[in-house]
């Protein structure tokens, strides 16, 4: 080294333009390096896993080659690596030494003791053994890649063998997002056009209803007689499912028994806001009577107020109980801490999709002044294809019927945790890791379709926690008016009889009543038919509540003796005498045939003027009865007390459902 | 590499390399011919839990009825272990999804299970079905077609429990075409309901359309759509469907499944229905579809060739109580409960008899639960489905049945289905003129599912060229 060692010369000031320059070669690199690892992830990966051996195969003969390329760095490497580790290996040769001096020495050693030529002998054996099993591979590979070529050119591949069953669970408005995704990532492991996987995507129940499942075996909760030869499951049991939030994931996981189901994975796999949709006027509406919003959109309360008191909106989500989403809905309603604010916004709908269909129907009455917090995923969705997939019937909306939505930079973003599902008993260790490679994918790919800009900016994180959902819970319990209700079922033969078998499905279908109800509720159940030349009408069983709605539950479907069609309008004058309270409305179920006698329902609105201690009333028709000139499914009046009539068809939870919130908002 | 005299000698690091060359080669070689990891086995066997357990479909629509059959099982003197059924889904891909989960798992869930017809293949030879020993089942003779379905590469597997033909529901006083070519020109004027949804209804709607315009689909395993008259023929027929019923029912005739086919006839949108036999209880008990003691409508096979369908009885590879399961399967396939699945639930009888006495001695449901249970039979007598009417709609199911196709018994068969499908519904919707459909690529695609290969491009249309 020279003493006279020359400044180097200053460096050329840096001009807008040098950095400018940087700036875009640093993007540029960190793009191609992003671009590169997604590759080596998922082209070159797929690529890899599809050769025998898959990655350990790759690596092992592709080391190969790279080490003779780079056997002059990789010596380099090396060096520098002794010198790293030379305190660790001058320890070693001390050690030995001291070992070797307290050994007998022998004749004839030569410099390197034994113990050092078997280790040289070793990593010679090693290296040489490496190398030639990696060229093995290589001409292995190149056999494999003849043997695939010539099966190729032929089309003389066998048969597939049957694809490993996977199963998955996510909230009806994912499943069909969830269902591409799985279609898409099952045809990238297929070999020779052989999918190994079929990833079947199921709707997950409700929050309360997934907890008793994971704790039963994935059994529904019935309210069967002793005795009764079936259980009913909630559909495929999952190995996965993809919750809404990572809230909801932990307010089922931290209820569910480690020992009989333990839930791997956990991690994010998309993330979608909620925002607040209405018709597109409505927006415009708002628009203009929101003026100028700050940056990143108006914050939630002014939307809420906004759409509330200048439009008379009412901001609507479906029912906490069965819905995560919208559970996390009324979570952000509850933020805004008015009374009564929850209780307002919750709908009789079991899931986003079952709202977004109800909705889309022009018949709907509440489509002008309702706003609807939901996932904007949804809103693509409702906006873009005909929710077919969702049992929704009719075509695509357009112009008017379209839905425009606010998104808010402090409205919930909503994260979608992937988890994977390992039941006692079953040991799935393929599906396990398929499943999580399969969350991880969905992770990189995206789950739901790209939304608009200002969705999809990022923010904060405000997933509520399951603290807050069981809190808001609790709140929605306190503050939704309670229901007193007494039931009253239509006991004649067509009831119970198959093949319609009503009583039967009712009683099946109250499963879902109970997570509309909250604690406060009270029901009790009578039945009534004709006999001789009047009406008997029995005796109610005690009044329950939702916590001992078994006993009510079993005793719709229980043999009792019935009869013939009876009118409600005979019914109604019996029913005071077995009311015990006044106020209570009642709820007559029925396949329709109680409509024969009384077909324009003016003598019903009469008897329910008349009846004492009588508030409402309801008529159910289940089934494929009609409602016919009864009361009318708008409803009508009787002397201040309101009469309905509504028809469920084949889709008796709805109709249920429908009829507490229904009764819900009269109290 | 330096060869230093410290190291081994150089025979033996020869021997080393050659046999480091070898072991490489061999194991590439080996994994690249075993593609696929083999199913984990060597399970423990199950032990018995003293229940048999019956893996079925939702039972909801039927009026719950099997449920009644399996708790008369259960009551019955001599039974020494009682069976429960186990409900999956309302969902038959959720079904199937659920079993071959559970058989692939190598789990004790279910001794029985109830499988579709074109599942039945699959499960046997996937090895999820034991074969059943000689002479099980009631000792009565079967329908042979439903029959058919049960034995796989010349073993069977399966009993038939329920089978299932189209029929053809007409609102009264509506002719009943004799024809498929007059039930098309009816259905253009009156409108039609049937089942093309983008499920596997629509594939056995879409089926029986090609087979009724007179083409071949399959030759015993082969494919032969792509034979120049089977090829014309069947572009000709759903073309012919495509203006029957774009002219009457439009977009949402694409939509429809078995209920929603069902309210499109109650609610008088269409006159004739296609739809399975279970539709005749729904429609026959409904009280807008009666007059008095007589019905609305009528009720005939459908005219040209259907799909078969249906159910079987199986047991499962690993269940314990083989035999037990045995006796349960012969139990449900009696006479006397197939003739009350029939009565009462819907269900079309697998027993050649139970159809010769419905000509003879009809019986209605209260009169046969009656028997068992005077407390059970209390018939309505406002809306009970007749003798009369039951023995025309058992006549109406036995003729259905002889003239329906089987589908094919592929292990594969859910891809074939998916394939078919995705072809011939974009003619019958209007999204492919039948010209364009492209029979040999179509044809080489089916060909390929039936392997269980899926297309990796577009199987209807030619490739654009430039």
């Amino acid at each position: 080294m020279s003493g006279d060692r020359q400044e180097p010369p200053a460096s050329p000031p840096r001009t807008a333009g040098h950095r400018i320059r940087e700036v875009f070669s640093s993007l540029l690199v960190a793009v191609v390096v992003e671009r590169l690892a997604q590759w080596v992830f998922d082209g070159f990966g797929s690529v890899v896993a599809s050769l025998p051996g898959g990655w350990f195969t790759a690596v092992m003969v592709l080391a190969l080659p790279a080490s003779l390329v780079y056997h002059r760095r990789l010596a380099a490497l090396r060096a520098r690596a002794a010198g790293w580790l030379s305190p660790v290996t001058g320890a070693v040769r001390t050690a030995l030494s001291a070992l070797r001096r307290r050994l007998p020495r022998r004749r004839g050693r030569g410099r390197a003791g034994p113990l050092g030529r078997a280790l040289r002998t070793v990593r010679l054996w090693v290296a040489g053994g490496y190398r030639a099993t990696a060229l093995g591979m290589a001409a292995g590979l190149v056999v494999w890649g003849g043997h695939e070529g010539v099966l190729w050119l032929s089309g003389a591949y066998g048969p597939c063998d049957s694809p490993r069953e996977l199963q998955v669970v996510t909230a009806p408005e994912n499943v069909h997002a969830l269902r591409g995704a799985a279609a898409e990532f099952t045809a990238g492991t297929a070999v020779h056009g052989c999918l190994p996987y079929r990833i079947s995507v199921g709707a997950a129940p409700s929050i309360d209803e997934m907890i008793y499942g994971f704790e039963n075996g994935w059994r529904r909760k019935d309210a069967r007689q002793e005795e009764e030869p079936f259980v009913r499951l909630l559909g495929i049991r999952p190995d996965a499912w993809l919750a809404t939030s990572s809230g909801e994931a932990a307010y089922v996981t931290q209820r569910v028994n480690a020992a009989r189901v333990a839930f791997g994975g956990g991690f994010s796999v998309a993330r979608d806001p909620l925002v607040l949709a209405m018709l597109g006027e409505r927006f415009d509406d708002m628009e203009r009577a929101l003026g100028p919003a700050d940056e990143g959109g108006h914050r939630f309360r002014t939307l809420a107020d906004t759409a509330r008191s200048s439009l008379q909106m009412r901001l609507i989500h479906p029912q906490p109980g069965l819905s995560s989403a919208g559970l996390v809905a009324a979570a952000e309603l509850a933020r805004l801490s008015g009374s009564g604010d929850v209780a307002r916004g919750t709908v009789f709908d079991e899931s986003v999709s079952a709202l977004l269909c109800r909705f889309r129907d022009p018949g709907t009455a509440e489509r002008e002044t309702a706003a609807l917090l939901v996932p904007a995923h949804s809103v693509h969705d409702y906006n873009t294809r005909s929710l077919t997939a969702e049992g929704c019937p009719g075509g695509a909306p357009s112009g008017r019927d379209a839905l425009k939505a606010f998104s808010s930079p402090d409205l919930s973003v909503l994260d979608y945790p992937f988890h994977t599902v390992s039941w006692a008993g079953q040991h799935r260790p393929e599906a396990q890791r398929v499943l999580t490679e399969f969350g991880r994918w969905i992770g990189r790919r995206g789950l739901f379709p790209a939304t608009s800009p200002a969705w999809s900016a990022p923010r904060s994180p405000q997933v509520r926690d399951a603290a807050a959902l069981h809190d808001v819970r609790r709140r929605i319990e306190r503050e939704l008016p309670r229901v007193d209700l007494h039931l009253v079922l239509d006991a004649s033969g067509s009831m119970s009889r198959p093949p319609a078998a009503l009583l039967l499905r009712t009683r099946e279908a109250f499963s879902a009543v109970r997570n509309t109800l909250v604690p406060a509720d009270r029901l009790s159940l009578s039945r009534f038919y004709a006999s001789g030349d009047g009406v008997e009408v029995t005796e109610p069983g005690p009044r329950a509540g939702r916590d001992d709605l078994d006993g009510l539950t079993q005793g719709i479907a229980a043999r009792e003796p019935g009869g013939r069609d009876a009118p409600i309008s005979a019914m109604l004058a019996e029913i005071p005498r077995h009311v015990s309270r006044s106020g209570a409305t009642v709820a007559v179920i029925t396949d329709g045939g109680v409509f024969d006698d009384e077909p324009d329902g003016r003598a019903v609105v009469r008897a329910l003027a008349r009846a004492e201690r009588v508030r409402h009333l309801y008529v159910l028709v289940l089934g494929d009865g009609r409602c016919g000139g009864g009361p009318a499914g708008g409803g009508r009046r009787a002397g201040g007390k309101r009469v309905v009539c509504a028809e469920a068809g084949q889709d008796l939870e709805k109709g249920l459902s429908q009829m507490v919130s229904t009764i819900r908002e009269w109290s | 590499m330096t060869a230093g005299h410290d190291g081994p000698p150089r025979p033996r690091r020869s021997r080393i390399a050659w046999i480091g060359f070898c072991a490489g080669c061999l194991t590439v070689v080996a994994l690249g011919v075993a593609p696929y990891p083999a199913p984990s086995g060597g399970a423990p066997p199950c032990a018995t839990d003293h229940e048999l357990t019956i893996a079925t479909s939702s039972d909801v629509s039927s009026g719950s009825f099997r449920r009644d059959v399996v708790d008369e099982w259960n009551r019955r003197a001599g039974t020494t272990m009682k069976a429960k059924l186990v409900e999956i889904s309302d969902s038959t891909d959720e079904e199937r999804a659920e079993m071959a989960a559970a058989a692939q798992s190598q789990d004790c869930a279910y001794d029985i299970l109830i499988l579709d017809v074109a599942w039945t293949a699959e499960f046997a030879r996937n090895g999820h079905l034991r074969p059943l020993s000689p002479g099980s089942g009631p000792g009565v003779p079967f329908l042979e077609k439903a029959l058919t379905t049960t034995e796989v590469d010349g073993v069977r597997y399966a009993v038939p429990f329920a089978t299932n033909a189209p029929l053809l529901f007409r609102r009264e006083g509506l002719p009943a075409p004799g024809t498929p070519g007059e039930l098309l020109r009816l259905a253009a004027e009156h409108g039609y309901a049937g089942q093309l949804a983008d499920y596997e209804g629509g594939t056995v709607n879409l089926l029986e359309m090609v087979l009724s315009g007179g083409a071949e689909v399959l030759d015993g395993d082969e494919v032969v759509l792509d034979r120049p008259d089977d090829a014309r023929e069947a572009g000709e027929a759903l073309a012919a469907w495509q203006a029957a019923l774009s002219r009457r029912t439009g977009a949402d005739a694409l939509s429809l499944k078995e209920e929603s086919s069902l309210q499109a006839f109650r609610s008088r949108q269409a006159g004739y229905l296609r739809n399975w036999p279970f539709a005749f209880h729904r429609l026959a008990s409904d009280p807008a579809m009666r007059d008095g003691d007589g019905l609305r409508f009528a009720v005939g096979p459908l005219p040209g060739t259907g799909v078969l369908g249906g159910s079987n009885l199986a047991v499962t590879s690993r269940s314990p109580d083989a035999a037990e399961a045995e006796r349960l399967i012969a139990f449900l396939t009696t006479p006397q409960t197939q003739k009350k699945l029939f009565a009462c639930g819907g269900y079309p009888p697998v027993v050649e008899s139970v159809y010769d006495d419905y000509r003879v001695r009809p019986r209605t449901c209260g009169e046969l639960l009656a028997e068992g249970d005077p407390e059970a039979g209390r018939p309505d007598p406002d809306g009970e489905i007749t003798a009369g009417q039951l023995r025309l709609f058992a006549d109406a199911v036995r003729l259905a049945v002889r003239r329906a196709w089987p589908r094919p018994p592929a292990v594969h068969y859910s891809t074939f289905s998916e394939v078919f499908r995705s072809c011939a519904r974009q003619v019958v919707d209007g999204a492919l003129d039948a010209g364009e459909l492209d029979f040999p690529r179509f044809s080489g695609a089916l060909r390929e599912a039936l392997d269980g290969r899926r297309p990796e491009h577009d199987p209807c249309r030619r490739p654009t060229g430039r």
